[in-house]
């Protein structure tokens, strides 16, 4: 079952690896997360849903990150659906 | 090539693409979603909807709608030629908004995954196509 608390701890574990992640693994690779520990990496996303299900995990609740991604925290929607009218 | 062309729709007229993604088990959804073209985000979709196609995790991130979670979902269209893992946000107040707009829409696609065909527009309607296949070799 996902939970915040394990989220929290792959995205914090990400957050401490970043640099050596990006110097580690080639541009587009996808990187799996869970328990806050590195669990799994593949430049093919279903395969590492393979090696993901192997280990007896769900992949649903696992994080996965790809090297390279530009991440778009604190970003604005401006979508006009999203702007009351005046 | 693939094209689907769709009037605006809504008493403000808005634009709207139908893409097709495919939940872990392998079934394909259809889903209307508003185009966005100046979103820097892939999908942002209504939680219930990513929950059901959400394959794995990933950042959640905060927006001007709060945090957003955040996870891999398949775009599977192969009439358009894209078979591809595009990153999908959830956000219950921005779905919310967007069913106010139309019950029919899930959410939003912004140009991220709208570049990976081409799109365009005129008075009346939006569309969205498959790319011209790239040349090869030399004439």
């Amino acid at each position: 079952m996902w939970t915040e608390a394990e989220q929290a701890a792959n995205e914090a574990a990400h957050d401490r690896m970043k640099d050596e992640l990006e110097r580690t693994y080639p541009k587009k690779q996808f990187v799996a997360f869970g328990h806050g520990q590195v669990i799994g990496d593949s430049a093919d996303f279903f395969e590492l849903m393979g090696v993901i299900e192997h280990q007896g995990r769900n992949p649903r609740e696992v994080m996965v990150v790809r090297i390279g991604d530009e991440e778009l925290d604190g970003g604005t929607i401006f979508s006009p659906v999203f702007i009351a009218p005046s | 090539m693939s094209e689907q062309r769709h009037a605006y729709v809504g008493q403000v007229q808005r634009p709207i693409v139908v893409l097709t993604l495919s939940d872990p088990t392998g079934a394909t959804h259809d889903l209307t979603l508003l185009a966005d073209t100046g979103s820097p985000y892939p999908i942002i979709l209504h939680p219930a909807v990513f929950e059901q196609l959400v394959h794995t995790r990933t950042r959640s991130i905060d927006s001007n709608f709060g945090k957003m979670g955040s996870g891999w979902v398949h775009l599977y269209m192969p009439d358009y030629g894209l078979s591809e893992m595009v990153k999908a946000y959830s956000s219950f107040n921005a779905g919310v908004s967007l069913r106010a707009e139309n019950p029919d829409l899930s959410g939003m696609v912004g140009l991220p995954v709208l570049r990976l065909g081409e799109y365009g527009g005129n008075a009346t309607d939006f569309w969205f196509r498959s790319s011209p296949p790239t040349p090869t070799g030399s004439p």
